[in-house]
C-alpha cells in the first residue's frame, strides 16, 4: 500500500528517564494503547470495477476519550474489517472508522462495544516537543506480541510531505532513534503527554522516524467536530526559492534585504488563494508573522515554511497576507474555502475509483492512483502524454478548467469495440461533440448528438471511436454481464444506470466537495 | 534535477556498435578487387558537443566508414557520418595515402551526404557506381564491408522486406530496405549494397537481425537533385494520418461508399495543406494513386506498401494533387510542397553544428533538441523532464515560424551575481524582458532591449508556472570573468555581451 513508509517502533527499556529524571510509569498509559488488526482491500485502478486481493495488517492506536481511538489513516485505509486489542486484554473487539483524513494520515475509530474501553484513561495532548528532548513511542512492532516502548530524541521540526497521501505537506517532527520494523499509529509521549503519533520513516536514512505533531492532530480533531472531515486548506502557492536573496531581484520589487518576503511563482487556479495572490507577488507577512527571505516564519521557536500557518487553519477561516505587488504594499484577506476539484495528485484511497463503462470501454479519471498502475516508477514509466497532462493540466488550455481528465482505461473486448484497440490510455476529448470536463458528464453527453452514432473523440492525433447507437445501447448490458461487472458506473458512492444523466447526490455541491476522489473523506 | 552526463544515445543510434568478426563464414573477398575500384575508406574525426555543457565538447572520436564513389568525382556516405566532423579523410583500398575530404553537400532529412577529395586526382582510375533499380523482395545482393580492413569483403544479403523507417538524422520517414544478413554486427558504416554492378542501397543501421539500408531510389533522387541546382530535396505533407479500419467511423464520416482511404488526424501548422485539408478528412489518393484503408498503395515492384513511400519521390516545389472525402463530398486539393529542412523543426533531432547557447550572469540558456534530451542517458525517453519529452513527442514540428525553437534554462552556474537562483534548471523559457523568445537571436535581441520601466534589470519568465528570474546587467562583465575562470568556459562565444546588440541600460 505505502511503499515509502516503514512503520516503526523504537525499542527501548521500559524504565525510561525523561528529562526530569523521573521514570515513566507505563501503567498509567498502557491500558490506553491498542493493537489494531485490519483486513483491507484495495481496488484495481486499471480495472476499476474490481477489487484487489484482501490483505491483513496491524497497527497501533490510542484512546483519547469519548469512545474514540486515534490512529493513522494508512493503518485503517480501505479497511473492510477492523478489530482493536487493548493492552492487557485477552480478546479484541470490532471497531469502525469514525473519520479518516488521508491528507494528514490520521483516523478516528470507535469500538462497537463501549464497555471494552471501561477504565481506559484518555491520553492527554502536549505541545510541540523541543529539539533534542527525549520522547517515548509506544506501540506494537512486528517481531513480538507484547507492547513495546522505545526512546528517541527530537532531531528536527519541519514542513514536509506525508507519505500516505504522497502529496500533502504538513508540519512534522523527526525523531532520531533506532528503527524497527513495526507499527504506525502509536502515541509518542513526553512526560506522559502525547506529543505526536508515530507514522513514517525515511526509506533511505537510518535512525529517522517521523511523528505527526499535536498541532496537526488538534486541527484534525477540531475539523471533525461538526461530524465531517473537511481537510486541510490548500494553499496552492508555488514559490521561487531564494529569489529575494538576489539583490537585483529585490531592486526590481523595490525591497530591501530587511523587508524579507518570499516570491510567488504560480497560484493553483483552483486554490482559495487564486484571485487574491498573483504570480510575482511577494508575501511579506502571513497572519501577522513576518516571512523571511528563506520563506520561513518563526513557529514555536523554530524556523518553519510559511505555508504551515495556512495549513494549520480550518477550512472556512480567513487568513491575512501582507503583500508587495508591483512595488505597492497591500493586504489580502483570503477565505480558506474548499478548492475546486483538480487532478488528483494525491493517493486517494477510494472504495472504488470512479469509472464509467459503456459499450465495453471503461473510462476513469486521470489520477496518481491510476498512474500507479505503471508501477513504483510510474512517474517515469507511464506514457508521457498522461504524465504531462497529469502534472501540467492547468497549463494545457484544453484541461485548465476541467474537473477531471478522463482516460479510456480498459477495453472489454466485444465486436462493438473491435476498433478501440488503439484508444486505450488515450484522453477523452468529446462525446457526441460535447467537450468532457468530468467523468460525470459522460452519461448526459451520450444522449446527445447523432441519432445513429455515439462518437468518442480523443485528445491528440487519434481516430474517433464510433459505435452504432442502437447496437451499443442494446449490447451494453450484455457486455457488462459477460465480464462480470455488476455496475456500469461508479461516481463516488453513487451507481447509476447507463444513460441516466442525473448522477449528482442532492446534498453535495460538486463545486465545493470533490467527492469523486474519495468516498470516505473528501480532501484537497 | 540532476543532469546525467552521458554520451548522447542519439549519436549511438548513428553508429551501430563495433563488434564481432569482420569476416563471416559466408563472406568472401572480392577475387579480382574490382569492387575496390568503387569504394574508399573514410576516416572521420568527430567532435560531439556536450549538450549538458554546451560550451564544451567531448573527446574527439575517430570513426571509419565506407564511401561509395559516384559520378562527378564524388563520394557518397551517410549524413550521420559527417555530422560534427572536424576532419574527413579518405584512403583507397591497397594504398596508404590519406587525402582530406570536403563536404560537398549534406541532406540530414534523408541521411545522405556527398564528399569530394581536396585532391581530385586521387580518384583516378576508380569506377563510379550508379544507382540501380528497385530490388524485389527475396532478391540477393552483395553488401560490401571492410571499412576497417585491408580488403573489402563481399557479404551476400537478401531483401526480406521494405518498410517505412525514420532516419536517425531527422524526423523524415521513407521506405528502407530490410536485409537479412548472416553478419549481425560491425555493420552500419555506409556500406554499399551492390547488384549487377549497380548501387542498390546504402546501409544506414542495424536492428535485431536486420540490416537497414537506404534504397537506390532515394539515393538517385538525392544525386539527381544535386545535378540540377538549386537542390529541391525532399518534402513533407505535414499531415497526421491514422488507419481507417472501423466501418462505423466511415459511416459517421459519410464515407461508407468509399472503402479506401485513411483519416487525417492532424494538419500541421507548417503543412502546405494548412487551410485546405481538415482534420477528419479521408485521404483517398495522392496524384492518382489510390490509398487503401490501411494506408497502403500498390507499388509496381513491392506490392502493397505504405503510401508514405510516395511522398519521398516529391521534391520541394513539386505540386501535388490529392483527393479527400469530406462529409460525403470528394474534393480535389492541390498544393505546392516545400523542401523539408530538418533545421526548421521546433525540437530538432540533431543540429550537427555547435550547440547554440548563451550564458547570462550564470544562466545557461540553450535550445531544446533531441541531443539535449538524450543527455539524460540510456533511458532518456523516460527520465528527461515530462514537458520536454511531451514537446519532443507531440510538438516537434514547426509551430508558427519554421526554425523557431523552444528555449530552455538548462542550469545556473552559481555565482554571486545570480545568488539565490543556483538551484534552478531545466525550465522552459517563455519570455525574456517580456518578449517571447524562440531562438538565441530572439534572446540576444530581448536582452539588448531591456525592460523600459526597470532599467538595468533583465527578467526571464518560465513556462508552466516556473516563475521568473531577475538579474542585473550591471556587474555582469565581472561575473562573466569569474564564471569563465571558475567553470573553465572560454570568454569568447558563450557569454552575453551588450556589444552584440544595443545596450540594455
Amino acid at each position: 500500500m505505502i511503499r515509502l513508509l516503514f512503520f516503526f517502533v523504537l525499542a527501548v527499556l521500559p524504565n525510561l528517564h525523561a528529562k526530569t529524571g523521573m521514570a515513566i510509569d507505563l501503567r498509567a498509559v498502557r491500558g490506553s494503547v491498542m493493537k489494531i488488526y485490519v483486513v483491507a482491500q484495495e481496488p484495481s485502478f486499471s480495472e476499476p470495477w474490481s477489487r484487489g486481493r484482501a490483505r491483513s495488517s496491524t497497527g497501533s492506536g490510542f484512546y483519547i476519550g469519548d469512545n474514540r481511538i486515534l490512529t493513522n489513516a494508512h493503518v485503517v485505509a480501505q479497511g473492510k474489517f477492523i478489530t482493536v486489542l487493548r493492552d492487557g486484554e485477552d480478546h479484541p473487539v470490532t471497531a469502525r472508522v469514525l473519520h479518516i483524513a488521508h491528507d494528514c494520515d490520521l483516523a478516528l475509530l470507535a469500538v462497537q462495544d463501549e464497555d471494552y474501553l471501561k477504565g481506559a484513561v484518555p491520553l492527554k495532548f502536549g505541545g510541540l516537543p523541543r529539539l533534542r528532548s527525549p520522547v517515548s513511542t509506544i506501540g506494537y512492532p512486528k517481531g513480538g506480541e507484547q507492547i513495546s516502548v522505545t526512546k528517541g530524541v527530537v532531531s528536527r521540526i519541519s514542513f514536509r510531505r506525508y507519505a500516505h497521501s504522497a502529496w500533502h505537506r504538513h508540519l512534522l517532527v523527526q525523531v532520531d532513534s533506532a528503527i524497527n520494523s513495526g507499527n504506525s499509529g502509536g502515541p509518542v509521549l513526553q512526560d506522559l503527554r502525547v506529543v505526536g503519533v508515530a507514522f513514517q520513516s525515511h526509506s533511505n536514512a537510518e535512525n529517522t522516524g517521523y511523528i505527526i505533531p499535536t498541532a496537526v492532530i488538534r486541527r484534525f480533531l477540531i475539523d471533525v467536530e461538526d461530524g465531517t472531515y473537511d481537510g486541510h486548506p490548500e494553499h496552492g502557492l508555488r514559490i521561487i526559492n531564494g529569489a529575494l536573496e538576489n539583490e537585483a531581484t529585490r531592486q526590481w520589487h523595490g525591497l530591501s534585504i530587511d523587508d524579507g518576503g518570499v516570491k510567488i511563482a504560480s497560484v493553483d487556479p483552483g486554490a482559495p488563494t487564486a484571485g487574491h495572490i498573483q504570480p510575482g507577488d511577494i508575501i511579506l507577512q502571513v497572519a501577522g508573522q513576518p516571512v523571511g527571505l528563506d520563506g520561513k516564519i518563526t513557529f514555536q521557536g523554530e524556523r518553519i515554511d510559511f505555508r504551515t500557518l495556512i495549513d494549520l487553519r480550518q477550512r472556512g477561516e480567513k487568513i491575512r497576507f501582507r503583500l508587495s505587488r508591483d512595488r505597492q504594499g497591500m493586504t489580502a484577506e483570503v477565505p480558506l474555502t474548499a478548492t475546486r476539484g483538480q487532478v488528483a495528485w494525491a493517493n486517494s484511497y477510494p472504495e472504488f475509483p470512479p469509472y464509467f463503462a459503456f459499450g465495453g470501454v471503461v473510462f476513469t479519471p486521470l489520477s496518481r492512483d491510476y498512474l500507479k498502475g505503471w508501477g513504483n516508477k510510474w512517474y517515469r514509466k507511464a506514457p508521457v502524454h498522461l504524465r504531462y497532462v497529469h502534472w501540467q493540466k492547468e497549463w494545457e488550455s484544453r484541461f485548465r478548467e476541467a474537473r477531471d481528465v478522463v482516460v479510456l482505461a480498459t477495453r472489454l473486448p466485444d465486436p462493438l469495440n473491435a476498433f478501440a484497440k488503439h484508444h486505450q490510455e488515450r484522453i477523452l476529448d468529446k462525446v457526441n461533440g460535447v467537450a468532457i470536463n468530468s467523468i460525470r458528464e459522460i452519461p448526459d453527453a451520450l444522449n446527445k448528438g447523432d441519432p445513429d452514432f455515439i462518437v468518442f473523440e480523443f485528445f491528440g492525433d487519434v481516430v474517433p471511436l464510433v459505435m452504432p447507437r442502437a447496437v451499443a445501447l442494446a449490447r451494453n448490458e450484455a457486455i457488462l454481464e459477460r465480464y462480470g461487472i455488476s455496475r456500469g458506473s461508479w461516481f463516488a458512492g453513487q451507481t447509476l444506470a447507463s444513460g441516466n444523466g442525473d448522477d449528482q447526490p442532492a446534498d453535495v455541491d460538486p463545486t465545493t466537495r470533490p467527492v469523486l476522489n474519495n468516498t470516505l473523506a473528501p480532501q484537497e | 534535477m540532476s543532469i546525467v552526463r552521458v554520451f548522447p544515445s542519439v549519436i549511438r543510434l548513428l553508429i551501430p556498435a563495433l563488434a564481432g568478426a569482420l569476416i563471416a563464414a559466408s563472406a568472401r573477398a572480392a577475387p579480382d578487387g574490382s569492387m575496390e575500384k568503387s569504394v574508399v575508406k573514410i576516416t572521420t574525426y568527430i567532435h560531439l558537443p556536450d549538450f549538458d555543457s554546451p560550451w564544451k565538447k567531448d573527446k574527439v572520436q575517430t570513426r571509419h566508414h565506407l564511401g561509395t564513389v559516384v559520378d562527378g568525382g564524388r563520394i557518397l556516405v551517410s549524413a550521420g557520418a559527417v555530422g560534427y566532423a572536424t576532419l574527413l579523410e579518405m584512403t583507397r583500398f591497397g594504398r596508404s595515402e590519406k587525402v582530406p575530404l570536403r563536404i560537398s553537400f549534406v541532406d540530414y532529412a534523408v541521411n545522405l551526404a556527398v564528399l569530394v577529395p581536396e585532391n581530385p586526382g586521387v580518384l583516378k582510375g576508380m569506377q563510379p557506381l550508379r544507382p540501380g533499380n528497385d530490388l524485389r523482395i527475396g532478391d540477393q545482393a552483395v553488401l560490401l564491408m571492410g571499412h576497417r580492413a585491408r580488403r573489402t569483403v563481399q557479404m551476400p544479403v537478401r531483401l526480406r522486406e521494405v518498410g517505412i523507417r525514420q532516419t536517425s538524422t531527422s524526423y523524415y520517414s521513407y521506405t528502407h530496405y530490410f536485409f537479412e544478413s548472416r553478419q549481425k554486427s560491425g555493420l552500419g558504416w555506409s556500406e554499399p549494397v551492390i547488384k549487377n554492378g549497380r548501387l542498390v542501397a546504402m546501409v544506414s543501421g542495424l536492428g535485431g537481425d536486420l540490416v537497414f539500408a537506404i534504397p537506390a531510389r532515394v539515393i538517385r533522387h538525392f544525386l539527381e537533385d544535386l545535378g540540377q541546382p538549386p537542390y529541391r530535396g525532399f518534402a513533407r505533407l505535414g499531415l497526421g494520418f491514422r488507419r481507417l479500419a472501423s466501418p462505423w467511423v466511415r459511416r459517421w464520416l459519410k464515407a461508407e461508399d468509399a472503402t479506401d482511404g485513411i483519416m487525417v488526424t492532424r494538419v500541421g501548422e507548417s503543412s502546405p495543406f494548412l487551410g485546405k485539408v481538415q482534420k477528419n478528412d479521408i485521404l483517398l489518393s495522392v496524384d492518382g494513386k489510390t490509398i487503401s484503408d490501411s494506408g497502403s498503395y500498390r507499388h509496381p515492384v513491392w506490392g502493397d506498401i505504405s503510401f508514405v513511400d510516395l511522398i519521398s519521390a516529391y521534391h520541394g516545389g513539386d505540386t501535388v494533387k490529392i483527393v479527400v472525402l469530406r462529409q460525403g463530398q470528394k474534393l480535389t486539393l492541390e498544393s505546392t510542397l516545400r523542401r523539408y529542412h530538418p533545421g526548421d523543426d521546433l525540437v530538432p533531432a540533431m543540429r550537427f553544428s555547435p550547440e547554440p547557447h548563451l550564458i547570462f550572469g550564470g544562466l545557461v540558456l540553450q535550445e531544446l533538441n533531441m541531443g539535449y534530451l538524450a543527455s539524460w542517458g540510456k533511458n532518456w525517453k523516460y527520465n528527461a523532464p515530462d514537458e520536454m519529452l511531451y514537446l519532443w513527442r507531440f510538438q516537434k514540428f514547426p509551430d508558427k515560424k519554421p526554425g523557431d525553437r523552444v528555449m530552455i534554462l538548462s542550469r545556473v552556474l552559481a555565482d554571486a551575481h545570480n545568488k539565490g537562483y543556483e538551484g534552478n534548471g531545466n525550465l522552459i523559457v517563455e519570455k525574456v524582458n517580456n518578449h517571447p523568445v524562440h531562438s538565441i537571436q530572439d534572446l540576444r535581441a530581448a536582452l539588448a532591449a531591456g525592460v523600459p520601466d526597470r532599467p538595468g534589470l533583465a527578467r526571464f519568465t518560465f513556462a508552466y508556472g516556473g516563475g521568473d528570474i531577475i538579474l542585473a546587467y550591471k556587474g555582469m562583465a565581472d561575473a562573466h570573468q569569474r564564471i569563465s575562470r571558475n567553470y573553465d568556459i572560454p570568454l569568447s562565444g558563450s557569454f552575453y555581451s551588450p556589444d552584440s546588440g544595443a545596450a540594455g541600460h
